[in-house]
């Protein structure tokens, strides 16, 4: 397997779950095995992705221990007709399994991070190339045991000083603290009508690398007619000439060599 | 003489009486405490046992050395020094030390099977 890597952010709306998509979609495009996973417990949002009304299992079963990892993975190679498997594990989405998420004990939590850290031998024998985590925000449960378990982490900001700040913290208090390989995301960069010259684009991401210690593998601008499309397209896969996708194939290549590093 | 030793000596005889009815009683409270405590069946209160857990927040207040030998059992569940070591990637010894460590601070158990000393997750 060539890795695990888990998007995290410091808190919401930063677009982790779209990077997320379009990753796993661009190494799914370019032939590759993948499986993207939800584990954002609180807000699942690939059910409402891909638009899956019904499944039988979801991501929750397998933490709950009544299935394994294989009845989850639901295959869209043949809807998106992509060179690879593109494999997708659904978090359950009704309010009662919600609630059930944000009760766990910490036994149950104990459980879930034993089962995370041997997921990726799990995908393996699955022959899968690359497993995307998608997490929920900020310092929950669910999202450290996912980065914890991942083989790399890339943790998607805004220029908003809110999330450099929190991001700041986060690393210090949990990346810092499991030795994680980490990467910065510059999300929604600037406008794309009014690009920055290129001494300030440097001089502002040099600042960012400087406050986080953390290297940016990458900064996509805020393209109006991605967040337009309101999730009813998956660029990478309906769009391959925008910049966008460009950005995210971009971005596929840099974390697999940040990976094999 | 006489007349004043009989005197003491049915003081002591008195004495000691009074000293036998109050055993009497005393072995008769004891015995009825006794019955109560066998008919009643109290239970005996157990002490309540402190079980520290290693989840993905406790790891995080552990000391740098200390966490990745204590992820590494999360993920085995129950390991030697040795199978720690292979995943680490430090010293059997190092890892046998920090094992210890955590068996100390009660987030471990030990077992031993044959020769070999086994750490298990509580």
């Amino acid at each position: 397997m060539n890795g695990v890597v888990s998007i995290h952010s410091s808190r919401g709306g930063t677009g982790k779950s779209l990077i997320a998509v379009n990753l796993a979609a661009t190494y799914a495009k370019q032939g590759m095995n993948v499986s993207l996973i939800d584990f954002d417990f609180r807000a699942p949002s690939l059910n409402t992705v891909f638009d899956i009304s019904k499944m039988e299992y979801s991501v929750n079963d397998f933490l709950n221990g009544q299935c394994p990892i294989e009845d989850v993975l639901i295959d869209l190679s043949g809807k998106y007709r992509t060179k690879g498997k593109f494999f997708i594990g659904v978090a359950d989405p009704s309010l009662e399994a919600i609630r059930d998420m944000i009760s766990k004990s910490r036994k149950w939590e104990i459980e879930a991070l034993k089962k995370l850290l041997n997921l990726k031998s799990d995908l393996d024998n699955l022959k899968i190339n690359y497993a995307i985590y998608d997490t929920s925000p900020g310092i929950l449960y669910s999202s450290i045991n996912a980065v914890t378990s991942s083989d790399l982490s890339l943790i998607v900001l805004t220029l908003d000083k809110l999330d450099i700040k929190g991001t700041q913290r986060m690393i210090r208090d949990i990346y810092d603290a499991f030795e994680k390989k980490t990467l910065i995301l510059v999300n929604k960069a600037f406008p794309e009508m009014t690009p920055l010259s290129e001494d300030e684009n440097k001089r502002m991401l040099h600042r960012i690398e400087s406050e986080l210690k953390k290297k940016i593998i990458c900064e996509i601008p805020c393209f109006c007619d991605v967040l337009a499309a309101s999730r009813n397209t998956i660029f990478a896969l309906e769009k391959p000439e925008h910049a966008f996708t460009e950005s995210l194939e971009a971005l596929a290549q840099e974390l697999t060599k940040a990976m094999n590093t | 003489m006489t007349e004043q030793r009989r005197r003491f000596e049915l003081l002591i005889l008195d004495e000691l009486r009074k000293m036998n009815e109050k055993l009497d009683r005393m072995i008769k409270i004891d015995e009825e405490i006794l019955r109560g405590l066998l008919e009643n069946r109290m239970p005996v209160e157990e002490p309540i046992k402190f079980e520290k857990n290693l989840d993905a927040m406790t790891l995080l207040t552990l000391p740098d050395n200390l966490r990745k030998t204590a992820l590494v059992m999360c993920k085995l569940s129950e390991a030697t020094a040795q199978d720690v070591a292979s995943e680490t990637g430090r010293k059997r010894a190092v890892e046998s030390a920090l094992l210890n460590e955590l068996a100390a601070m009660g987030y471990l158990a030990k077992k031993r099977k044959g020769r070999k000393i086994y750490f298990v997750l509580r």
